[in-house]
């Protein structure tokens, strides 16, 4: 239990970025725990023990996921290249997300209105690291799928904070 | 339009880097729960695990099962005596036995030659195989020994004598295990082929109650 005191915050901060609730991400976190407990003599000192046990907690709410099948992902029908989404233009809009200078909390809090694909995209790739690739490799799916989530959950994530802190904005005012 | 999205994975990256969210203090009851279970699974020399339980069933169920066996048995043996290749030999009619044999010849009771040979002369029994019954019964044997019977042949006018030996294999032996003796008897099985005398011990199986 004394790795549990040591790290169970840490874990549990990587499990409510991928879950809905936070039973979900309780349930996730001890099924992770065991998991980690099954597979400690397995760890390798070539990297940080910190970095190892965020890694099969993240496979964890993969598997978690799928097994509930909460993950649907929207498939390309053409080619389309999602590193330059011409349909969005993020310097037209103003970017509240970095401006409002958001904490963690309310991210999760928005995060957590995103569809299961885009959020799942989002956390492997721009905060846990995972390529395109292996995106596709774990979750089934094709690259430009990976990409055009990813592009999607980023626009979808920034419009939802600009609507909150406009909306904060407006009844902030109000109140003067 | 790259960097906005690069600063929005920066800023994400960077918000998250030092995240942490504490558990309630319940949950911690529930995931030692878990992990009691867990370690319970697996072995550890230097905890109770289901390894050591197993060993204290199956070490409890082996003393419960010796303490509860009976361990007064018996052994019954079964001698049975099978005579095997019974020679009749009828004597010249002119053959004079020799004089001490002869002399015997008219005493009616047995007499003992050697040791391990029996001679019954001039039996009074009503057979042959009754005899040769008899004198198992009454000394018991366990190698091969020649039993030799002569008997007055009265049909003649001389004094004839008919020796019948038999050959008495060694017993065979056979245990049979039982608990209790309650009777011992002995039997004696005739037949007109073979004569096996049988020693028996009849007895019950005896539970002895726990304490």
């Amino acid at each position: 239990m004394a790795l549990y005191d040591k790290y169970a915050p840490m874990l549990r901060a990587v499990c409510l970025r991928y879950v809905k609730n936070y039973a979900d991400a309780d349930d996730l976190l001890q099924e992770g725990f065991i998991k980690i407990l099954q597979n400690v003599g397995n760890y390798v000192e070539t990297g940080s023990f910190k970095a190892w046990m965020k890694r099969i907690m993240v496979n964890q709410a993969i598997n978690f996921l799928k097994k509930k099948k909460q993950i649907e992902f929207t498939d390309l029908t053409g080619n389309e290249d999602f590193d330059d989404d011409e349909s969005y233009n993020p310097e037209k809009t103003e970017n509240k997300l970095i401006d409002g200078n958001m904490g963690p909390d309310k991210i999760i809090e928005l995060m957590k209105q995103l569809p299961e694909g885009y959020r799942m995209v989002l956390n492997l790739y721009v905060i846990d690291g995972f390529s395109h690739k292996e995106i596709a490799d774990q979750l089934g799916i094709s690259i430009n799928t990976s990409k055009s989530q990813l592009s999607r959950a980023r626009k979808t994530l920034l419009d939802m904070a600009n609507e909150l802190l406009t909306q904060n904005k407006m009844s902030y005012e109000k109140q003067l | 339009m790259k960097n906005n999205f690069n600063d929005i994975d920066n800023f994400l990256r960077d918000s998250f880097e030092d995240f942490a969210s504490e558990p309630a203090p319940e949950f911690r009851t529930k995931v030692s729960a878990s992990v009691r279970k867990f370690n319970f699974f697996k072995f550890n020399p230097m905890s109770f695990n289901i390894f050591y339980l197993v060993a204290i069933i199956v070490g409890t169920g082996t003393i419960v099962s010796f303490a509860t066996t009976d361990n007064d048995t018996y052994i019954a043996k079964s001698l049975v005596y099978p005579i095997e290749n019974i020679f009749i030999t009828t004597l010249p009619r002119n053959e004079i036995l020799h004089n001490e044999l002869a002399t015997n010849a008219i005493n009616p009771e047995f007499e003992v030659k050697k040791q391990n040979d029996f001679t019954f002369n001039n039996p009074s029994s009503d057979s042959q195989k009754h005899i040769v019954s008899n004198a198992i019964q009454n000394n018991v044997t366990t190698n091969n020994h020649n039993i030799s019977i002569i008997t007055e042949d009265k049909t003649s006018s001389s004094l004839n004598y008919k020796s019948t030996n038999f050959e008495i294999s060694a017993p065979v032996e056979k245990n049979i295990i039982f608990d209790t003796i309650i009777e011992e008897k002995n039997s004696t099985i005739l037949d007109t082929i073979n004569v096996e005398v049988r020693k028996t011990v009849e007895i019950k199986k005896k539970r002895k109650s726990l304490k």
